[in-house]
């Protein structure tokens, strides 16, 4: 059978099936990721659409570019069912409880199936201390820095605010860079997924802060209590896990090992060049 | 006067016998040294509730977690833990109680 193999923050896994390769070699953000070898971690795999399990509970129904989904259990697993609205046409992803392998299906539209991707990617490697979350993440100083904030915030502004006033600045991922727990050190990993930006970077840097942004008539920054921290960051993190039990438990792990290390901020700002220099300079406790 | 004497006391009874529960739904959780319980909302809505808790009020929920209680159950593991008089007891169990009937950790 056809495959190919990709590694992101640091999980290697195998993409099989002649269908899904040629999809997966389609999305640009792959192709700073691909490996020629290794022991895959876990597998995405062409399924048949006629094994495609029963939904038996609903846990969480969204919308996004005229796409429906719903996410939930089957009576093994769990399933992700992504439908155009328009026209009818789907894609599915399931897997088996505990099992390696994400079976995959349906119309080979890359709005469906990036997406489906970036889901069963997170599926694979929640258990392994490993969250995307939603945010615009810089490099500065050899650390990462992500903004997070409800869409239409700022935060793509923010950071470019960074790299246009604070030298040496870098983007590394401006829609879901990944962070990962790796012996008590928490990483941001550069992700084949990055909004409208693309920014697909094979990198990763320590994780030095989380700033939470909310758009105000002034610049003010705030520390975090481990309790605002949480509610920061737990928006950020994918919505489809956040109502299954089973999943959100290692969601709120990985947020709350997250918080014993690094440290976490809320930033009212304006979109200017003042807002960068206040952050910059709260998180590294030096002029920039 | 005389009516609404008997109503006040009607209504007073009444909720120190209500029965309860604690939501089986929301688990505690224990984050960077702190106690939380996470109410997730209904699904597409953005109504995360992020409620913190301390020694007390953990071990109220440990306590009375699966169980049918009233206020007064609530005030005596207060009463039993910390030897403070019943009637302080009541008064904490009774804020606890209204703080997360609040946010329907408890209904």
């Amino acid at each position: 059978m056809m495959s190919k193999k990709y590694q992101i923050a640091g999980h290697l896994f195998e993409v099989m099936g002649e269908q899904l390769c040629a999809a997966v070699t389609c999305i640009e953000g792959f192709r700073p990721f691909e490996v020629e070898e290794g022991e895959p971690l876990f597998r995405f795999q062409e399924g048949n659409l006629r094994d495609i399990p029963p939904m038996q509970k609903v846990e969480y129904v969204f919308e996004y570019e005229g796409v429906k989904g719903a996410f939930g259990r089957t009576s093994d697993g769990l399933r992700l069912n992504l439908l155009m609205e328009a026209d009818g046409r789907a894609f599915d992803i399931w897997c088996r409880e505990g099992d390696s392998v994400v079976y995959m299906g349906g119309c080979w539209l890359m709005l469906l199936y990036r997406f489906a991707m970036w889901v069963a990617y997170g599926l694979m490697t929640l258990q392994k201390g490993t969250l995307a979350i939603h945010s615009s993440c810089i490099v500065y100083k050899g650390k990462a820095t992500l903004f997070l904030g409800e869409s239409g915030t700022g935060k793509s502004t923010h950071t470019r605010l960074w790299r246009e006033h604070i030298e040496g600045a870098v983007l590394l991922n401006d829609d879901s860079p990944m962070i990962r727990v790796e012996d008590g050190k928490v990483w941001a990993y550069g992700s084949a997924w990055s909004g409208k930006t693309p920014c697909y970077k094979n990198e990763r840097y320590e994780l030095k802060a989380c700033v939470r942004l909310s758009q105000a008539p002034y610049n003010r920054m705030q520390k975090l209590s481990v309790l605002q921290a949480y509610g920061a960051i737990h928006p950020s993190c994918a919505p489809e896990f956040a109502y299954d039990d089973v999943l959100y438990d290692e969601v709120s792990r990985t947020i709350g090992q997250i918080l014993s290390v690094v440290p976490c901020y809320h930033l009212a700002c304006l979109p200017d060049r003042e807002a960068a220099l206040l952050s910059c300079h709260t998180i590294f406790e030096s002029e920039p | 006067m005389e009516g609404l004497e008997v109503i006040i006391t009607i209504f007073v009874f009444s909720i120190s016998f209500s029965v309860m529960k604690i939501n089986s739904n929301y688990k505690l959780r224990s984050i960077a040294g702190e106690t939380i319980v996470v109410n997730q909302g209904t699904t597409g809505t953005d109504m995360t509730r992020i409620i913190s808790l301390n020694a007390s009020a953990k071990l109220l929920y440990e306590q009375l977690l699966g169980k049918e209680f009233a206020v007064d159950d609530a005030a005596n593991v207060l009463a039993d833990t910390y030897g403070i008089d019943n009637e302080q007891a009541l008064k904490d169990a009774q804020k606890w109680v209204d703080a997360l009937c609040k946010c329907g950790v408890i209904e």
